[in-house]
This record gives structure tokens, C-alpha cells and sequence, in this order.
């Protein structure tokens, strides 16, 4: 469960993306369409990623979060949803990396399925 | 508990085909088409308006928008027949079916997944395209969320099932139907690596 917690967060700061343009008072900005786009994506992979078997897909948040950092800079808006964004991106890129899975849990994982001699109970 | 019984696949410490891990999974599925099947009422006017605590009239306009009516079907009732298909294929096959019938284990991996990815395309839509939040659509996408971690984890075994019996040198394809050697037989290679693994 605490290798879950990373993730868990991750979850809150997409589902904070979400409420944030109306919260923060940038609704009808570049920054709000980024926040909708970017935010239930964030929240679905985090939450996703919160199931051990699945937590490979934390990785996919990467990517959100380099946009939640330069996105600002590129397409501009206001100085509350820039700052908001670089914020929520820097967490969400250091919560990402952190709560890895056990394969051993699931007979060695996922990459068994192309690597097969780390496949348990494989006959010789 | 379970593990011991021979049942679990090998190297695992729980058996994902397991009543208590599917049960919650079928649970939740049928909540989804509940909830999906209320929101079809709606979109069909068989209901006249729609429950909606937060977000004033947003449930209406999401529902009556185009993108929600851009199949031949809406999406509501869409939804409620892979909710359907969730339950249905989460309670087919016994304990271990992952190995003796990894085709309705697969199936279910399929029908779990691409819900919560349409789910979620429909969750970044609603503000994007119409300016508007819909309680019980996010509540629905939430739930189609939570049922893919506990549906994969039976998918991998039976992924893995099938690479053991084809390495073993026997048809996938009859692994996959649950007809190839290892379908019964599993339990010894099972007891053997699961000790070796922990």
C-alpha cells in the first residue's frame, strides 16, 4: 500500500488540475484548455498506476508533467496558471519515478510476456 | 488463504482468479451500468431530468451533445452494455481460469480496458468542447478506472499461461481455448516454483 502512495498523490494533483482554472480564477485561458486537457490524464494515470500489476504506466505522467513545466512558456498565460502549472509539474515529475512494483508478486510481470527464460515455472 | 491450493499461477503469491478478486470487479461493473443505464434514460427522455449536485445544468449539456450522440447508439447506453460485458465476462470460468479458459480471461482484459480509455477521452471532452462537468459521467469514468488494475493481473497470468505452453511446445491457439496440457496440470509446476520464487 505505501508503494501506492506516490501515485495516490499523483492522483489528487490531476484531479487539482481539473477544479484549479476555476479555483485559481483563469477560466476562458490557454491555461484552463491545458488544466482539462492535462488534468484527467494525469488523474487517470496516477490512479491506474496505484494498482501494483499497472504501475508501469506512471511513466506515461512524464510526459504530462514536462508540458505542465515548459507548456506555459510556449502557448503563454496568466501568472496564476503558469505558476500553478510549474508547481504541479515539478511534483508530479518527482512523484512519478518513486513507488515501483515487486514482479515477483506476478511471477515476474509483464516483461516475461517478450522475456520469456524470466518466465516462472518455465520447462527447461 | 489462497496460494497454497495449487491454484495460483506459478511465482505467484495470490491467485487472480480468485471469487474474491473478481466479485469486487463485477461489483463495480454492475454499479457502472447503473449508473450508465440511468444516464441512457436520460439521453432517451425516458427520465425528464438527470441528478446533478455540482455542476447546475452541465449534466444536461454533456449528455445532449453531439459527441455523446455521435454513434448510433448514445453514449450512456453504450456505456451500459460494456458495463454489461464486464460483469458478464468477470464471472464466467472457475477459480483457475486464467489457465482453463484464458479466452473469456482475455476478453474481459479487452472489454475492461478501452472502457476506461473512452472514459476518460469523454472526461477531458466534457469541459474542453462544452464548457461543462457532469457528476455522475466522472463518477462512471472513475469506476471504469478502478476495475482495470484488478482486471490485469488476470490478464498477465493468462498472457503468461499461454507463453508457458507454447514454450513448452504446444499450440497457443489451444492454450488460449484452455485445451492444451498445462490447463489441468498446472498444479505441480505451480507448488514447485511459487516455493522457489518467494
Amino acid at each position: 500500500m505505501r508503494r501506492a502512495l506516490p501515485s495516490l498523490l499523483v492522483f489528487v494533483l490531476g484531479l487539482w488540475l481539473m477544479v484549479a482554472p476555476s479555483l485559481l480564477g483563469y477560466v476562458g485561458t490557454a491555461g484552463e484548455t491545458s488544466d482539462r486537457l492535462v488534468g484527467p490524464l494525469v488523474a487517470a494515470v496516477g490512479f491506474v498506476a496505484a494498482s501494483a500489476i499497472t504501475r508501469s504506466v506512471r511513466w506515461l505522467n512524464l510526459a504530462a508533467a514536462a508540458w505542465l513545466v515548459i507548456g506555459p512558456w510556449l502557448v503563454g498565460v496568466p501568472t496564476a496558471a503558469a505558476v500553478n502549472s510549474l508547481v504541479v509539474g515539478v511534483l508530479v515529475g518527482v512523484l512519478t519515478p518513486l513507488g515501483k512494483p515487486d514482479p515477483d508478486r506476478f511471477g515476474g510481470g509483464w516483461r516475461t510476456l517478450w522475456k520469456p527464460e524470466r518466465l516462472a515455472g518455465r520447462p527447461e | 488463504m489462497a496460494g497454497h491450493d495449487g491454484l495460483q499461477p506459478p511465482g505467484w503469491r495470490s491467485n487472480p482468479s480468485e471469487w474474491a478478486q473478481r466479485l469486487p470487479i463485477v461489483a463495480l461493473a454492475l454499479v457502472g451500468a447503473a449508473i450508465a443505464t440511468y444516464l441512457a434514460m436520460f439521453q432517451y427522455d425516458l427520465v425528464a431530468t438527470v441528478w446533478e449536485p455540482f455542476f447546475g445544468d452541465g449534466s444536461e449539456t454533456v449528455l445532449a451533445s453531439g459527441l455523446s450522440n455521435v454513434l448510433p447508439i448514445s453514449d450512456g447506453a453504450l456505456g451500459a452494455l460494456s458495463y454489461l460485458l464486464d460483469a458478464v465476462t468477470g464471472v464466467i470460468g472457475g477459480r483457475a481460469r486464467w489457465r482453463t479458459m484464458p479466452w473469456i480471461v482475455i476478453v474481459f482484459g479487452l472489454a475492461v480496458g478501452p472502457l476506461g480509455a473512452v472514459s476518460i477521452l469523454l472526461v477531458i471532452a466534457q469541459p474542453v468542447l462544452y464548457d461543462a462537468f457532469c457528476t455522475l459521467c466522472l463518477a462512471s469514468a472513475l469506476i471504469s478506472l478502478a476495475m482495470i488494475g484488478p482486471a490485469m493481473d488476470e490478464l498477465l497470468a493468462a498472457c503468461q499461461f499461454i507463453r508457458r505452453e507454447r514454450d513448452a511446445g504446444h499450440s497457443a491457439w489451444q492454450a488460449f481455448l484452455g485445451h492444451s496440457p498445462g490447463a489441468t496440470a498446472a498444479a505441480e509446476p505451480a507448488r514447485a516454483t511459487s516455493g522457489a520464487v518467494r
